[in-house]
């Protein structure tokens, strides 16, 4: 039976998190593991035994978005859309941020793309 | 050609359009730009929530929109991760009727997408619609002896579905470089992401990814390191200066106006390193 | 500009009663009014959300819906007329911070307005702010228009706001469209448009006293003959100073 935690992941990035098998070639290949307290892979356990303490890790804000994993998952799992889902799941929670956009430090240095990619992501 | 410039290269990074537009005057490139393009949100949104599109289609409606197209023309991005977004939206509704008709029920207030254009970027324009045999041919300051470091990073060759050349193992940068007559240098991080975003609050993650990646095409040799992308430029130089070092990161365009002897658009405080790199190669001393 | 017309200004009433709903209490009012008036003619006192009366300062920002009607709707409640079955709610004002700046250490380009708007970088491009803006603009293209660095074309789009905030509050992105365009157009008046050099001219000849004769003609003039020139002028007229012996009226 699928738990509560799949089914909102599942509705809102379109994984199926079910397919994995926990072969670990996601964590394997992440370039972001050292500043993660949970492995890509153990993220995707945790979903499936829905534990929703996951939404409390930092893995899924340390999560880039640079697809190494979806692209390397021996099972079709975008992994990077997993990760989506997670930082969806706590955005869309009223008065959540995980940036404040007055407290960016170097903001005279940096380029709009690094500027709109982070308040793109992190905000809403 | 239908042209998407993208919100950093008309402010951060102007070199990079300008030194690309010279190129396209020089190539006989006839690029039009989209008019009122908007920003296209840098990360493509992976969640269910098309609001997060809503940018890159309206951009993608204004270039439908455009006097005397022929129906299936193509949007040209300079910027890798423009590219990567407008080809991801412009896929999805592509392929997912149920996506293009709900967005455009969602824009009620312009004509709808037909989603009959096609995104791609311009090193795909250099080795497609030009060919490098051609390029090369056209050539006039071959970059001889020069050591590039081609730097792909994420939006170019992930995910699979938008990939303009093969995920793991890439060469179109390299048959770029060697096309303008540099030398491609091979190193293992060319296709690891620089940190992206955590740029802005979590400096020390992009610093960490970036001296790796540069120091690693530095230990294989490279001279310079060329990016598609003002982020990783960005990032990367935060790696050169927490290195310590001088190797420059220039956008692919300029190397390829240096080759056809146009202006690259050097910004002063990085031209000496450059000119300096190219006083001592033979094509340029002479 | 305002943007609607004012037709409904004449006091001449067909006996045509609607029902408004201010505040959720229904009100038996003219059907000429606009809403502004009446609200008046329900007993309200207006001493907040309320200005020039005539659709320029963006005071009396009005929220309603209609009658089976979903959607809704946003106008100046002194450019707008009553409808039967109006459900109307007025907001005196839009919280939001104004930055401080300094225009002479600012440079014309986006990069300035992110350093005080980081927000703009939230736009989606939804349109959710045209829909809302009773001036019919389009905050969204001007919000684009900065992020493209084209300071003009934004301070040219958001030339007629009347900084109501009708567009800061469906804004999902949470932007402060009109503080963020009157510091636009203050950078490209600054820096961008051209300078006006026949002002720049005309201080230099009221400086070297080009005008003073004139002055001291005008000062003279009985009042009533004051009042004829200044109607003359408003009327399009060149200015005709009367001749006289400067200095005859003290």
């Amino acid at each position: 039976m699928v738990n509560e935690m799949e089914r909102r992941i599942g509705e809102i990035s379109g994984v199926n998190v079910d397919a994995c098998y926990l072969c670990g070639k996601c964590s394997a290949g992440c370039l972001f593991t050292e500043q993660m307290d949970l492995l890509p892979h153990q993220v995707i356990m945790y979903i499936q035994r829905g534990d929703d303490s996951v939404l409390n890790k930092e893995t899924p804000w340390i999560c880039a978005s640079c697809f190494t994993c979806s692209v390397r998952c021996p099972r079709g799992i975008d992994v990077a859309a997993v990760m989506e889902g997670l930082r969806e799941i706590q955005i869309r929670k009223r008065g959540y941020q995980k940036l404040d956009l007055k407290k960016i430090e170097n903001l005279e240095d940096l380029p709009q793309i690094a500027v709109t990619a982070a308040a793109q992501k992190l905000t809403w | 050609m239908l042209y998407y410039p993208g919100c950093s290269l008309r402010n951060s990074y102007p070199e990079f359009e300008k030194s690309a537009l010279e190129t396209c005057t020089r190539l006989g490139i006839d690029l039009a730009e989209i008019p009122e393009w908007n920003c296209c949100g840098v990360n493509f949104s992976l969640s269910d929530n098309i609001m997060r599109h809503l940018g890159a289609v309206r951009t993608l409606i204004s270039a439908q929109e455009m006097p005397d197209l022929s129906g299936d023309e193509k949007v040209v991005a300079l910027c890798s991760m423009c590219y990567n977004v407008m080809k991801r939206v412009n896929l999805t509704l592509k392929e997912d009727a149920e996506a293009l008709e709900n967005v455009n029920l969602f824009i009620d207030d312009e004509v709808d997408y037909r989603a009959n254009l096609e995104v791609i970027h311009f090193l795909q324009l250099l080795r497609d619609d030009i060919g490098f045999d051609h390029l090369s041919d056209c050539v006039t300051v071959p970059l001889k002896g020069l050591k590039i470091a081609p730097y792909y990073g994420c939006a170019l060759i992930r995910p699979e579905s938008i990939a303009i050349d093969a995920p793991e193992n890439p060469s179109i940068m390299e048959e770029f470089i060697r096309s303008v007559g540099a030398d491609p240098v091979d190193y293992p991080y060319k296709t690891e992401c620089c940190g992206n975003y955590h740029t802005v609050m979590r400096k020390e993650i992009v610093e960490l990814r970036s001296k790796v990646i540069v120091d690693s095409a530095k230990l294989a040799g490279a001279d310079l390191v060329v990016s598609t992308c003002p982020l990783c430029t960005y990032n990367l130089r935060l790696g050169v200066r927490a290195l310590e070092e001088k190797t420059p990161i220039l956008f692919f365009s300029q190397i390829l106006a240096l080759s056809l002897g146009v202006n690259p658009h050097l910004s002063p405080e990085r031209e000496k390193n450059v000119r300096e790199l190219l006083e001592g190669m033979k094509s340029y001393a002479k | 500009m305002p943007s609607k017309d004012t037709t409904t200004e004449k006091n001449e009433t067909t006996g045509n009663l609607v029902t408004v709903y201010i505040m959720g209490k229904p009100y038996e009012v003219p059907s000429e009014l606009t809403i502004m008036k009446a609200q008046e003619y329900a007993g309200y006192r207006l001493i907040r959300g309320v200005g020039c009366r005539g659709g320029f300062c963006g005071a009396c920002t009005t929220i309603y819906r209609k009658r089976e009607d979903y959607k809704l709707y946003i106008d100046l409640a002194c450019q707008t007329k009553v409808e039967d079955g109006m459900y109307l709610v007025q907001i005196p004002f839009v919280p939001a911070e104004k930055p401080q700046w300094n225009l002479e250490d600012l440079e014309a380009n986006s990069d300035s307005i992110i350093h005080f708007f980081p927000e703009i970088t939230r736009c989606v491009s939804c349109n959710a702010c045209t829909q809302a803006c009773p001036q019919n603009l389009s905050p969204m293209r001007a919000i684009q228009a900065i992020r493209r660095n084209d300071l003009k074309m934004a301070a040219d789009l958001s030339f007629d706001c009347v900084s109501c905030g009708a567009c800061s509050v469906r804004c999902p992105a949470e932007i402060t469209h009109y503080h963020v365009f009157q510091l636009v157009r203050r950078l490209v008046g600054r820096y961008v448009q051209k300078r006006a050099e026949h002002t720049a001219e005309r201080v230099k000849e009221i400086e070297a006293g080009e005008y003073d004769a004139d002055m001291d003609i005008l000062v003279g003039l009985p009042e009533e003959e004051l009042k004829e020139l200044f109607v003359r002028i408003r009327e399009g007229n060149p200015l005709q100073l009367p001749e006289r012996e400067v200095g005859k009226h003290d």
